[in-house]
């Protein structure tokens, strides 16, 4: 396609590059050198050779990868049928799935996996009832093993693709498929042919976030492919963390690097499929074209929405009823149940409501920097072709990627011996520039998606007609982006919110994160406190969101 | 319905302006609170300035322990970091091995963990006037750390299932066969600890590892996963800290503890100051008060502790100290070897070490 060259202006170059090079190339320099450099004998390759030449570096790298494909393949199968039917169907009462997204994206994972093994667990509820039908001891699954691995990933990171998907889809206009019907063409197949690559920028993203989110997630690993002997690339690195000793740090660094190479290689086979781009007209006042699903409308419906009852409602409620024993393991009944935890939380209100500020202040800004850095990112490759971008985009997933306790770390040793003299070790800044180095790309893969579904033939004709740049972003971009822009803010916004990992190793007297509080409650033995300080603070968005619709500043929930 | 995630244009705005106002408003909420620590030390003459505490103990405990320390020394400033012990241990080192330790006081962990901290420089000694009530085996012999409560690990059982017999080897019987759990030596260090103690007794050896495996005992991450499994009735026995199974007895969790005639390995969560602390005579105040009769009955009473020193009974609930049979090795040795028994433990059970 003819282009017409356009150059970036030299400082948002620069911005852009400064920023990304402060808070994700700096400390991840860092802690690359701290795998070769050890504090004790200098320069070494001695980590790097017991890595490589060590088996378990490798098997666990292929659980990890094995794991990791089986679980993005649940969440982009579950996330694009989900996007289907509510785009482009007449299932009734879609905005449940909707809301059953949100809840998803809510429920920080600590909180998923704890109420995954009560209901899951070998004496959790379902094993109990079919031990109760059967009049006998039995478990029919339970969750401990690769396979509840999977599967608790998979569901975790549906919303990703679901969000992503069903951007793309209500992109679609209508007369694409309809052209296609004209021709004869069966339904299944316009599906297959028009529909699904037409949307596959948003499916490939929300994929591939799938992934490295997969990758990189500790919590799950930990808490249900531990007690089977299944170790994960995560949880070894954690291993090696605890080992303390200077060289076990560098592993530590070499492993990450592993993984953050596991990332790149996702990504580089995301461009594959983007190779042939995917320019849709966009339209915005245009409903996509509807398929009417018949007879299998409502059981289809009932199916789906018992499955995402059970998924979403379910820990929920275990995590509601538990906030409300006197003390882990009692057994639930009228006598037992108590609001001391409640008392006990709100007693010390002070805390808590310094906590979810503080969280309110770190999740806030960070969105208001992964946005724009992330446009500007994302626009960069699809309309520049610049491969300073796409190279910033890639590595940018990195700290994502690798452990957030590694992330972490690499912070700290980046700012307590900084190269560049700024003096923030130890505030809150520093906890904020973790935060962008780590979400960045939650926004980028949105933003990249959205851009990528854009035809910039329509920036060019602008252009030639002498609109001015800023005026070609605000008319046209940013409208055309607007849901991108909705589901990256969302995305980076909530998972900042809930975010435990980074937090938990940066935080300091005063700037205790909602993660940390309920991870110091559950660390002190203090489960059904946490639990209902978790119940709290689903309560507090719940009607949060709830206020946003109430004053028309409809967000996410659709059926207005 | 053309889009799923659809809201007009104002109400980006008004959804971005939203954010804003709350981060704005939250800030300004955020500053008096911090405004609050330092307000009681300003112009006050009996200004004790600042100190900085690495802590794994809970949070709520840390909290009433500085309510303690801060009425004896009104005014103090301490600034807390607390996280579990792992990350506490490896961000001072991060910080230290950066040349710029930020903590005065480290409270946390064992005695072997200090031991290697030792090794590497980063303490600083300090004789305190409490040692003398301490029993010198909980106490570094060059005065760099010192033991601050007494933590036994024995069984923890399910008050539903038979109460086992007081000995290790009621965990290798046929009854308790597929029944028991134990946090991993990988990620938590009381469990790495007790690895290295129990090995190295003639009564277990690795040979009690071998018939737990035989046994079908299983592996989670911490302490804290023991006792919940234990608490929910997924697994009757575990292997766990005395101190967890008490609060969750007292709590009213149906757990209960017993002491293996053998003897219990035993942790102490020392204290000690970083070399070079920039506070360094706040942080002898306190580690003073920590090991003081004053704040030992404290740390008993608030965080339901077994004391370090002869003179303070502990809490209800515990047997007398006399009763108990504690392990001890030299932590030297332990420092040691812990890395060495980590790896054999790895591959005795089959693990990537």
């Amino acid at each position: 396609m003819m282009r017409l060259a356009t150059k970036e202006k030299p400082v948002t170059l620069a911005v852009v590059g400064a920023v990304l090079a402060l808070t994700t190339a700096y400390p991840l320099i860092r802690l690359l050198l701290a795998g070769f450099f050890t504090p004790t004998e200098g320069f070494t390759l001695a980590p790097l050779l017991q890595v490589v030449f060590q088996k378990a570096t490798w098997t666990v790298l292929y659980n990890t990868v094995v794991v990791s494909l089986a679980a993005t393949a649940i969440s982009s199968i579950l996330g694009i049928t989900l996007a289907w039917l509510v785009v482009k169907s007449d299932l009734p009462c879609k905005s449940v799935i909707n809301i059953a997204t949100l809840l998803f994206l809510f429920l920080p994972p600590y909180v998923q996996g704890l109420a995954w093994l009560q209901l899951w667990g070998p004496v959790g509820w379902f094993n109990q009832l079919a031990s109760f039908i059967a009049g006998k001891k039995i478990v029919l699954w339970n969750v401990y093993g690769l396979d509840g691995t999977i599967l608790l990933l998979g569901l975790l990171h549906y919303p990703f693709v679901y969000m992503t998907t069903a951007t793309a889809l209500g992109k679609i206009p209508p007369e694409v498929e309809e052209v296609a019907f004209t021709y004869g063409v069966s339904r299944s197949r316009v599906v297959r042919r028009v529909t699904l690559p037409l949307a596959l920028p948003g499916i490939a993203a929300g994929s591939i976030l799938a992934f490295v989110s997969s990758v990189g997630n500790f919590g799950i690993p930990a808490l249900v492919a531990l007690p089977a002997g299944k170790i994960l690339l995560t949880t070894y690195i954690f291993q090696q963390v605890v080992g303390f000793s200077s060289i076990s740090f560098a592993r530590v660094s070499l492993l990450a690097t592993l993984g953050a190479m596991l990332a790149i290689t996702g990504m580089m086979v995301q461009n594959l499929f983007l190779k042939h781009q995917h320019f849709t007209v966009l339209t915005k006042e245009t409903a996509p074209l509807c398929y009417s699903l018949g007879r299998v409308r409502i059981p289809l419906a009932v199916f789906l929405y018992s499955f995402l009852a059970c998924a979403t409602i379910a820990p929920l409620i275990a995590m509601f009823l538990n906030s409300l024993l006197p003390a882990y393991g009692v057994p639930l009944s009228l006598e037992t149940i108590t609001l001391k935890n409640y008392r006990f939380i709100l007693a010390d209100l002070n805390a808590t409501r310094r906590a979810i500020a503080t969280s309110f202040i770190l999740a806030g800004g960070t969105t208001l920097i992964t946005i724009p850095l992330s446009f500007v990112v994302a626009r960069g490759i699809a309309e520049k072709r610049s491969k300073f971008y796409l190279w910033a985009d890639r590595l940018g997933t990195i700290a994502y990627t690798v452990p957030g306790t590694v992330l972490a770390l690499a912070v700290i040793l980046a700012w307590v011996d900084p190269w560049i003299p700024l003096p923030i070790y130890g505030s809150i800044v520093m906890i904020l520039l973790a935060y962008i180095a780590r979400f960045f790309t939650l926004a980028a893969r949105n933003l990249t998606a959205g851009f990528a579904q854009l035809n910039p033939s329509y920036t060019e004709v602008a252009r030639v007609l002498g609109i001015r740049p800023w005026q070609c972003l605000w008319k046209i971009s940013l409208p055309l982006l607007r849901p991108n822009i909705q589901n990256a803010a969302l995305l980076v916004f909530i998972t900042a919110l809930t975010e435990l990992t980074v937090s938990s190793l940066l935080w300091i007297s005063g700037s205790e994160t909602i993660g940390v509080t309920i991870y110091n409650l559950e660390a002190a033995g203090y489960t059904t406190y946490s639990t209902a300080f978790a119940t709290l603070v689903v309560l507090f968005f719940g009607v949060f969101f709830l206020l946003l619709k109430r004053t028309r500043l409809q967000t996410f929930l659709p059926g207005r | 319905m053309a889009n799923v995630f659809k809201y007009g244009k104002k109400a980006l705005m008004a959804a971005l302006l939203l954010i804003l106002i709350v981060v704005t408003s939250a800030c300004s909420s955020k500053a008096p609170a911090q405004g609050e620590n330092n307000n009681p030390g300003m112009g006050n003459s009996n200004s004790f300035g600042k100190m900085v505490l690495y802590t794994s103990q809970p949070q709520d405990d840390v909290t009433k322990l500085l309510d303690g320390f801060k009425a004896k020394y009104p005014g103090v400033d301490v600034q807390v970091f607390r996280s579990g012990t792992e990350e506490v241990i490896s961000r001072f080192t991060m910080e230290a091995q950066g040349g710029k330790p930020q903590a005065d006081v480290l409270y946390l962990a064992d005695a072997p963990t200090f031991q290697r901290l030792k090794d590497q420089g980063f303490l600083e000694a300090y004789t305190s006037p409490e040692l003398n009530e301490i029993n010198p085996d909980f106490v570094d012999p060059d005065h760099m750390y010192a033991g601050t409560k007494l933590i036994a690990t024995g069984i923890v059982y399910n008050t539903s299932a038979p109460k086992p017999e007081a000995t290790w080897q009621f965990l290798l019987s046929e009854q308790a066969k597929n029944k028991v759990v134990m946090p991993s030596p990988f990620y938590s260090g009381a469990a790495a600890f007790n690895l290295s103690v129990l090995t190295r007794e003639g009564f277990a050896g690795w040979n009690f590892f071998e018939k737990l495996k035989a046994n079908g005992v299983q592996i989670v991450k911490g302490n804290g996963d023991v006792k919940k499994m234990v608490a929910s009735g997924e697994k009757p026995y575990g292997i766990l800290i005395n101190f967890e199974a008490l609060k969750a007895k007292k709590q009213g969790s149906p757990v209960d503890f017993v002491y293996p005639r053998e003897g219990l390995p035993v942790i102490t969560e020392p204290v000690a100051i970083v070399k070079g602390a920039p506070h360094l005579e706040m942080a002898r105040k306190f580690v003073d008060f920590v090991l003081s009769k004053e704040g030992q009955q404290l740390a008993a009473k608030i965080g339901f502790y077994m004391p370090v020193r002869k003179d303070v009974p502990p809490p209800k609930g515990y047997p007398p100290l006399s009763e108990i049979k504690f392990l001890q090795r030299d932590p030297k040795e332990l420092a040691l070897v812990r890395e060495d028994d980590k790896k054999k433990f790895a591959d005795l059970f089959n693990l990537p070490k």
